[in-house]
Formats: C-alpha cells, sequence, structure tokens
C-alpha cells in the first residue's frame, strides 16, 4: 500500500520496459507496444510518458553507444527500478481486487 | 568512429553537427525542447526505422515521416517545457526591432490596408457623394464585374486578410505583454506604447474593420417584428350580458347550469361550451 497507481499507458510501457530486459530502448518499446495496442505509436507517445516515470523514480535510462545506422546517434535505454517495480505490483493488486467476482460480462451487476 | 560520423570523440554526448534544412532546424528545436539526450535518443530511433520506410515508399516520404514524428513530439513537449511550480517570467515584446524594420512593417501594413479602404472610401462617395460622375468613374474602374480590380483587388479575402495583416503588423510593436507566475498566482501586464505612425494606422484600419462590420451586417440583417403569440387553446365564444362561457374538463367541479334561475336566457354558445351567470356567490 502507499503506492502510486499507474495509468493503463505507463503500466503497459513499464512491463514492456520490463520484459525487454537489457535490450529495452525506444524502437523495441514502441513496437512491441504497437503489436500489443495494434496500431503504430508516435515516437511522442511513447518517449513522453518514460521520461515522466523516469522523473518519477519508475525507471532509469541510460545512454549506449552510437551507431551509423541511427545516424551516430545514442540510444537510450531504460532499466526497471525497484519503486517502478513496486508501483506495478500495487496497480496489479487493486486491478485484481477490483475484478475478483467479476465472472459474467453483464452492465451493472456481475 | 567519432571522426567516420563526423562525431567528435569525446565523453559525454558529443555537439552533433546537425547541418542545415529543415531538419536540422527541427533538431535544433527538439534539443532546445527535451535536451540533449532526449533528442537524440528519439531522433535516433527514427533514423533507424526510416530505411524500411524508405525501400517501402521512397526517400522523400522517409523524411516526411521522420520531419512529421518531431514535429508531434515537439507538441507533446510543450506542456512539459512550461513550469508546474515555481516562479516563472515571460514577455513578448516588439522592443528589440529596429526603427528601419518598424518603418517598414507600418509601410507594408499601410498597403494591406488599401484596398479595405478603397472599399470604404468609395461606398463613402455612393452614400454621401451624390456626384454621379464619380460614381460612373468608380463603376467602369472598380466595380466592373469583370475586370481585374474587382475579382482580385477587392476579394473578400484580399480586403479583410489585407486588413488582418495591417492591425497585426502595426499592434504588435504598439504592446509588450508580461506574464508573471508565480506559485498559485498568474499576473499579465499588457502594455501599448504610443508609437504614432503605428497608432494612426491600428486606428484606421480598427475603423474601416468597424465600418465594414456594419455595413455587412446592415446589407444582410433587418429588423423583423415578433408576430403576436397564438393561443392554441380554441377562444370562448360571446355569450350575452351577464352571463360567461365555461367548458367542463374531466374531473372538475360540476357548475350548476343556472339559466333557469335569472330572467335573461342564456345566449346561444358553440358546441361544448356552458353558458351560465353568477347568482351573487359561487
Amino acid at each position: 500500500m502507499g503506492e502510486e497507481l499507474l495509468s493503463r499507458v505507463e503500466e503497459i510501457l513499464l512491463l514492456v520496459v520490463w520484459d525487454l530486459g537489457d535490450g529495452a530502448y525506444g524502437v523495441p518499446i514502441r513496437q512491441r507496444v504497437g503489436r500489443l495496442l495494434g496500431r503504430s505509436l508516435s515516437v511522442g507517445a511513447v518517449y513522453v510518458p518514460l521520461e515522466r516515470m523516469m522523473a518519477g523514480g519508475l525507471l532509469r535510462a541510460e545512454e549506449g553507444e552510437p551507431t551509423p545506422v541511427r545516424g551516430g546517434r545514442r540510444k537510450r535505454y531504460y532499466r526497471l527500478t525497484p519503486r517502478g517495480l513496486r508501483a506495478l505490483k500495487e496497480t496489479r493488486r487493486v486491478t485484481e481486487s477490483l475484478w475478483a467476482g467479476k465472472t459474467a460480462w453483464k452492465t451493472g451487476r456481475a | 568512429m567519432g571522426g567516420e560520423d563526423g562525431m567528435e570523440d569525446r565523453p559525454g554526448l558529443r555537439p552533433r553537427n546537425v547541418g542545415r534544412g529543415p531538419h536540422s532546424l527541427l533538431e535544433r528545436l527538439l534539443r532546445r525542447m527535451a535536451g540533449d539526450e532526449i533528442a537524440e535518443a528519439a531522433w535516433g530511433d527514427l533514423e533507424e526505422e526510416s530505411p524500411a520506410l524508405r525501400q517501402r515508399y521512397g526517400r522523400l516520404a522517409a523524411r516526411f515521416w521522420i520531419s512529421l514524428q518531431i514535429v508531434r513530439l515537439i507538441l507533446q513537449l510543450i506542456p512539459r517545457s512550461i513550469p508546474a511550480s515555481g516562479r516563472w517570467f515571460t514577455e513578448v515584446t516588439m522592443d528589440g526591432w529596429t526603427s528601419r524594420r518598424r518603418r517598414m512593417v507600418a509601410i507594408l501594413g499601410a498597403a494591406a490596408a488599401l484596398p479595405a479602404a478603397v472599399i470604404v472610401v468609395s461606398g463613402l462617395v455612393y452614400i454621401f457623394g451624390g456626384n454621379p460622375a464619380a460614381e460612373q468613374t468608380l463603376d467602369s474602374t472598380l466595380f466592373d464585374p469583370e475586370g481585374f480590380a474587382y475579382r482580385v483587388l477587392l476579394h473578400p479575402v484580399i480586403v479583410l486578410g489585407g486588413l488582418a495583416l495591417a492591425l497585426a503588423l502595426n499592434l504588435l510593436p504598439l504592446l509588450r505583454v508580461q506574464l508573471d507566475r508565480q506559485p498559485g498566482n498568474l499576473a499579465g501586464t499588457l502594455a501599448v506604447r504610443l508609437r504614432s505612425t503605428h497608432l494612426a494606422i491600428s486606428a484606421v484600419g480598427l475603423g474601416l474593420l468597424a465600418v465594414l462590420l456594419v455595413y455587412g451586417f446592415t446589407e444582410n440583417f433587418a429588423v423583423v417584428p415578433r408576430p403576436p403569440a397564438v393561443s392554441t387553446a380554441p377562444a370562448a365564444p360571446a355569450v350575452g350580458a351577464g352571463w360567461t362561457a365555461i367548458r367542463p374538463t374531466g374531473g372538475e367541479r360540476t357548475v350548476p347550469l343556472l339559466s333557469s334561475q335569472v330572467g335573461p336566457a342564456a345566449a346561444p354558445v358553440g358546441a361544448g361550451w356552458t353558458a351560465i351567470r353568477r347568482a351573487g356567490q359561487e
């Protein structure tokens, strides 16, 4: 308890970063999230929440080496922090408690 | 590696030669808005993905896609660039303009307002002049539907757009806007500089705009008297003196027919109506 709850986008991004492990930088994150959601995302739709979460201590970033295929620009790798992991767990706990007992897809009472 | 790619070998981020053209401008803007690290990472991602697009849609389309993505990122970063708390101060002013630039702006603004001035002055000649020779000259020069002046110079876009341009160009050097934000408080100051040329052109422009708006309103709208309200209930039929016509409705108490109580007979009334005469009290 006490951890902040994540928005749906933040939750998805954190899970994807966690899932990608050491290879979590912009391109694979955007591609993975795009495949999950079934639509392509803009660069801003990924970097803005990633940087917001980094400022909030849920992620940390490391600069990679510049590569020719990127026009000599560096990659920015993201890693989940312990605080990000706690936020994910708390969000999952709240979501599951809300879903508990919902067995029928009906409006109103299940 | 750095030498081959035009990069400097130095720890941390190297200053890149962003080159020329619209992409370099976008990259500079992105670096300013997002910082070097994010700008480099985002642009690098787009470069990394662009070969597939280039192969499929062509080089130009790939460049356009990168530009579009960067513009969207910059737009998304704008709210972040405004501090949510703490004090900040911003000022919009053209005080840095040289007098030569201000003079050019004044001349350009005056020229842009000319079509509107022509329309207003010629309209006044028609309304107040009463000079057939002048009206004939205007008809044959300005208001010939086939003529260049009528089709181009007096086109609404030219007239109103020129007026808007004149006002914008001449109000900018006059105004100074300051925004001062402190925690929980946003204070704004609007100062007007007394620069006679810009003030005169702005005043003339506003006057022309007012005349055109009034003319447009009076030409297109007319005062129409409101029709009297029509009642949906049928009018009560006329009955004789001392009699009242009532129409019983469901659930109401029965009003006794009083026609037999007093002298004069009830006047004939319409179907569904009963004529009564009150006998002193209810």
